[in-house]
């Protein structure tokens, strides 16, 4: 499926972990690099992430949470996995938002 | 006796029992691996919907019993059995810290506060490690994390940038325990502020399960959780400061500044973290590091009592309110000098509660 985006917005927040630390970056696609722009529409893509929800393991304690916004057209899609319940498929996306991640709150 | 892997390889419960009475370690650890994988079968089948923090491992009679498994840095649990009850100790010294660390912990509750394992009846304690992620781009990294997932303890290595093994550090182990303990028990929802006593919680055991394994008296101790996990640097000294909430690290280029506030004026209330329950953990760990150190002597023998039988007693959904009352209540029964500590404890970190000395 092809989405057709040319500027995409992404919010990201990690959170939780026995640490407790959180990361968090909001990307603009038309602010990055070309390359690294079509990567993320491509990873957002890939993600298979279409409908908003919370997917949280019930019985696990300190996982760490994920929590992706990004618009698609007129909607905005609003999810959070932890560890367990990430899909195979977003992973490669996570890890791109981590990468791009900053330590919040700034100092 | 069979040796292929567990999960696939059922025998019947009474030779099972037979077996974990053997005086090999080696047939000891094969069964009791066997009943795990009938266990979690039955569990899974029958009350997986329902209970999910329940799927254990229960043995027929009391006493400490490990199984420690090696994930092989990949993301699959449990892994491969690697060490059980009565086996020496191994050349991987994550084994070995996860094992000893486990067993302190074991010992910890057993001797304070007469309670067999995590579900008070014998439970075995699981764990894994080298517990690794998928990069999203087919291979496995070292796991930045330590978590309990309701059935087992599950330690990463760490990336060495900023993290190392999560097993180097006892109270990190007693936390992630303790989140058994909690399932047990009070099983605080965990989200907003019964999450964070839920963090709470864990922390508090977790250091005094390392307290009185190293005889460090309250007013002696650092209060410091998860030192040892973290790479040394300036600007970082712990991973939180239960006394000191806010300022186990400082201005760190990835960890950024611990955002625990001290006081309930500072409450966070946004969304990430199940609504803060790794952040507002921050406010009773003050409050319980304050009583600890204003009764004096060692935290485990007045003020973990309190707090244990707090623990017990707390409703799924407790509020910070109610964690303060009940404490303030279960202190008084050691007189009037630790019921004024506690209440005084929760009014500097903006709770009120009666005092019931």
């Amino acid at each position: 499926m092809t989405w057709g985006m040319v500027v995409m917005r992404v919010k990201f927040v990690q959170s939780g972990g026995v640490v407790g630390a959180v990361r968090a970056c909001d990307i603009e696609s038309s602010a990055l690099p070309p390359d690294e722009a079509r990567e993320l529409e491509s990873l957002v893509e890939a993600s298979g992430l279409s409908v908003s929800g919370e997917f949280l393991s019930p019985a696990a304690r300190d996982l760490r949470l994920y929590s992706i916004e990004f618009d698609r057209g007129a909607e905005t899609i609003a999810v959070t996995f932890d560890d367990e319940t990430l899909p195979a498929e977003a992973r490669p996306l996570v890890s791109f938002l981590r990468r791009n991640s900053k330590p919040q709150p700034q100092s | 006796m069979c040796q292929r892997d567990p999960i696939q390889c059922i025998i019947p419960p009474y030779i099972t029992e037979q077996l974990l009475r053997s005086s090999d370690p080696e047939v000891r650890a094969r069964a009791e691996a066997n009943m795990l994988a009938a266990t979690n079968a039955r569990a899974t089948r029958a009350r997986a919907a329902q209970e999910q923090s329940l799927l254990g491992l229960r043995t027929p009679t009391p006493g400490k019993r490990r199984l420690l498994y090696d994930a092989r840095k990949t993301d699959q649990l449990p892994g491969s059995l690697v060490r059980s009850e009565g086996q020496p100790a191994v050349a991987d010294v994550a084994v070995n810290e996860a094992f000893d660390h486990a067993g302190s912990t074991y010992d910890f509750y057993e001797t304070i506060f007469k309670r067999d394992s995590l579900d008070d009846r014998g439970l075995t304690l699981i764990g894994s490690v080298h517990l690794a992620e998928s990069d999203g781009r087919g291979r496995y990294v070292p796991l930045d994390n330590a978590f309990w997932n309701g059935k087992q303890m599950a330690y990463g290595d760490g990336d060495n940038l900023i993290f190392q093994r999560f097993t180097r550090s006892l109270d990190v182990v007693g936390h992630e325990l303790t989140h058994g303990v909690q399932s047990f028990t009070s099983n605080l929802t965990y989200e907003g502020q019964s999450g964070a006593l839920n963090e709470h919680l864990a922390d508090v055991f977790g250091i005094l399960v390392r307290q009185w394994k190293n005889g460090e008296t309250a007013k002696g101790a650092d209060w410091l959780i998860g030192k040892e996990v973290l790479v040394p640097a300036p600007t970082r000294r712990g991973v939180r400061n239960m006394e000191h909430p806010g300022t186990a690290y400082m201005s760190d280029p990835y960890l950024g500044t611990d955002p625990q506030p001290e006081h309930m004026s500072k409450l966070y209330e946004g969304q990430s973290d199940n609504g803060g329950v790794h952040i507002n953990s921050g406010i009773p760990n003050r409050a319980f590091a304050l009583s600890a150190k204003a009764i004096g002597g060692n935290a485990w023998d007045v003020a973990g009592r309190i707090w244990y039988d707090t623990m017990l007693k707390l409703s799924k959904n407790a509020q910070f309110q109610e964690c303060a009352e009940l404490s303030s209540q279960f202190a008084g029964d050691h007189g009037a000098a630790a019921a004024n500590a506690v209440h005084k404890a929760w009014t500097n970190v903006g709770v009120t509660a009666k005092v019931y000395a």
